[in-house]
């Protein structure tokens, strides 16, 4: 794909536009009707509590998933027509770790790379930067089944960056990892953000949003129930100017203190 | 192209780093040819002697011999000879494919005797039973006209080369077992999301599992195996490029009908059963344990297992040199690979959600 028409569509600087997107099993809609736009350079926060359909859309952006209805463009590419444009532009972190335990640590880079074409000294260079972003390269020839939790899930953003893409989603990175892990993480996407990606972060960790993103929209039974900056939601909760209040506070009272049990499928 | 290598690449590494289960396939089917070979020797050499063979015939209302049926099929069980009465019998068919030994038709005031080519013994002891019943019946012989022939007739195989070729065949079928290793490492990692995420398309990553498993089947079962049985049991290929490229295709056919139970069922542990269950009983009705010629299983649920066509071809191209079932085993296995991977294309496919 041509760098040039990549310009062209980011005029706009929209790098991912939502249009009414629905998605139903079984004539239940896990996403109702989702309208949002994601620009350039932000890094956009998604929360909601357990089956609110975050992951669900992120998904769906990623063309894993088939929507029911509702238009998806990333980077001005419609993702139904324009699929093996969009998928390059993309580098996704799934929230459970997909990599594979039998390979060494560049050998999980230089697979998942080379699927979108990179080959030769790009993918060997590739490979280095990888591993040196999330500081791995010295463990490049382990196993990654001799790895802790903290180094998988380094392992695991390392394999989406390969293809240098452009939006970076990043579901859930930091579940079950120790601080330092954590902190690395998050340090990370800052970094990534500052060398030009976007990013779309979720989490359940509210101080995590907090400290990272730019833009944060909260989700409820599909449908996007508040979006703003942090201060912006805030506000949206605030009694008074002066009152000090946490996001998870904003969270709660949006969304509610009920249990929310939920169960795929 | 270059996706297809990159993950068979992949698939290799990880089949390769499985070395446990490589070396137990390879020893197993060496350890199991062993067995079958010592235990079958005895059987398959006394269906060699030559002391108890099958007589059919065929009678003539017209015959002069008719009245005399009862005791010339006395005179020859007296000789422990199994005896079969046919009516419109094909004797050649019945010797080729090894249901008689020797075929006697009764005409009017002659008869003609027709033996398989290696049975020459056997025709010569009915031609002797019949001259005697002649000779008290007629009292003079020469007024009968007797015809002999022979028709080229499978040869029976030693146990040796029997199990040899179909135990290589059988467990080389069973190496779709290399496929759970791709498949379980890739569902209990959560591979498949990194692959749909991907500009690699599902006909990407069959492919790349089809062409490791059978590219590591050919290596450790087709080579490895089959050569050291070859070697470790002097066994003469008579055809060995057609052997073992038949061997090979059969592989390719066998991998690619595995994969279809994996991809159709999400539980790995079920596809394995199913399939082992499935091939199994190929094994059981196409002559892998029970050889095909002593089998008493019928002729229409040998010729359900594929097995049973490769066998037979292998079988007899080593021991005769050539095999009336070369052409149905390579139509049963282009069938079989041809749907096989089809079905799993367009399953594969169809699966992925975008």
């Amino acid at each position: 794909m041509g760098r040039t028409q990549i310009k062209e569509n980011r005029e706009m600087t929209t790098v991912v536009k939502l249009d009414g997107l629905i998605k139903k099993y079984d004539n239940k809609a896990v996403v109702d009707g989702l309208s949002l736009e994601i620009r350039e350079g932000e890094i956009f926060g998604l929360l909601g509590p357990n089956g609110a359909g975050k992951s669900t859309t992120m998904n769906m952006v990623c063309s894993l998933l088939k929507p029911t209805a509702g238009t998806i463009e990333v980077f001005g590419y419609n993702n139904r027509k324009d699929i093996n444009k969009i998928k390059p532009l993309i580098g996704y972190i799934p929230q459970d770790l997909a990599i594979y335990d039998n390979l060494k640590a560049w050998e999980n880079v230089e697979l998942f790379t080379s699927l979108y074409g990179i080959r030769g000294q790009a993918l060997k260079d590739a490979i280095d930067e990888s591993l040196d972003f999330v500081k791995l390269n010295d463990k490049r020839n382990a196993f990654a089944k001799t790895f802790s939790g903290g180094m998988k899930r380094r392992l695991n953003i390392a394999c989406a960056l390969g293809h240098h893409p452009k939006l970076l989603i990043f579901d859930e990175p930091t579940v079950g990892i120790d601080p330092q892990s954590r902190n690395f993480i998050l340090e990370s996407i800052k970094a990534a953000n500052k060398k030009g990606a976007t990013v779309i972060y979720t989490s359940h960790y509210m101080e995590e949003v907090e400290a990272i993103c730019t833009r944060i929209a909260i989700m409820d039974n599909g449908k996007i129930i508040a979006i703003g900056t942090k201060e912006e939601l805030k506000d949206m909760v605030r009694k008074d100017k002066n009152e000090d209040i946490s996001l998870e506070e904003v969270f709660l009272t949006l969304t509610g203190k009920k249990l929310r049990d939920y169960t795929e499928g | 192209m270059s996706r297809i290598i990159t993950l068979t690449k992949n698939y290799l590494k990880l089949i390769f780093r499985a070395k446990s289960v490589i070396i137990i396939t390879i020893v197993g089917a060496l350890v199991v040819i062993a067995a079958l070979t010592n235990v079958f020797h005895t059987l398959l050499d006394q269906a060699e002697t030559g002391e108890d063979f099958t007589i059919g015939y065929e009678m003539s209302e017209d015959s002069k011999y008719s009245y005399a049926e009862d005791y010339l099929k006395e005179g020859f069980e007296d000789e422990g000879l199994t005896v079969v009465k046919y009516d419109n019998a094909d004797p050649e068919k019945l010797l080729r494919d090894g249901s008689i030994d020797v075929f006697i038709d009764f005409g009017g005031d002659d008869y003609s005797i027709t033996g398989r080519s290696n049975a020459e013994i056997d025709a010569r002891i009915v031609q002797y039973v019949l001259y005697n019943v002649d000779h008290v019946m007629n009292g003079d012989t020469g007024s009968t006209s007797v015809n002999t022939g022979s028709i080229e007739a499978a040869e029976q195989p030693d146990a040796d080369t029997y199990y040899c070729i179909v135990q290589t065949v059988y467990f080389a079928s069973l190496c779709s077992v290399f496929l759970c290793l791709i498949y379980i490492t890739e569902r209990r990692q959560n591979i498949g999301i990194r692959f749909r995420s991907s500009t690699a398309s599902g006909v990407h990553t069959y492919l790349g599992k089809l062409i490791a498993c059978v590219l590591t089947t050919w290596l450790s079962m087709i080579l490895i195996t089959g050569g050291l049985v070859l070697f470790l049991f002097d066994i003469k290929l008579n055809h060995p490029v057609l052997s073992v490229a038949i061997m090979m295709f059969t592989t390719l056919a066998f991998i690619a009908f595995g994969m279809l139970f994996f991809i159709i069922f999400r539980n790995t542990a079920a596809s394995i059963g199913l399939l082992f269950v499935v091939i199994w009983f190929w094994g059981y009705v196409g002559g892998c344990f029970e050889t095909y010629m002593l089998s008493s299983v019928s002729q229409t649920v040998k010729q359900m297992s594929p097995l049973y066509f490769v066998n037979r071809t292998l079988v007899e191209l080593s021991v005769n040199g050539s095999s009336y079932y070369l052409m149905p085993c390579i139509t049963v296995l282009t069938l079989m690979t041809v749907i096989s991977i089809g079905l799993g294309m367009f399953i594969t496919a169809k699966k992925k959600e975008v």
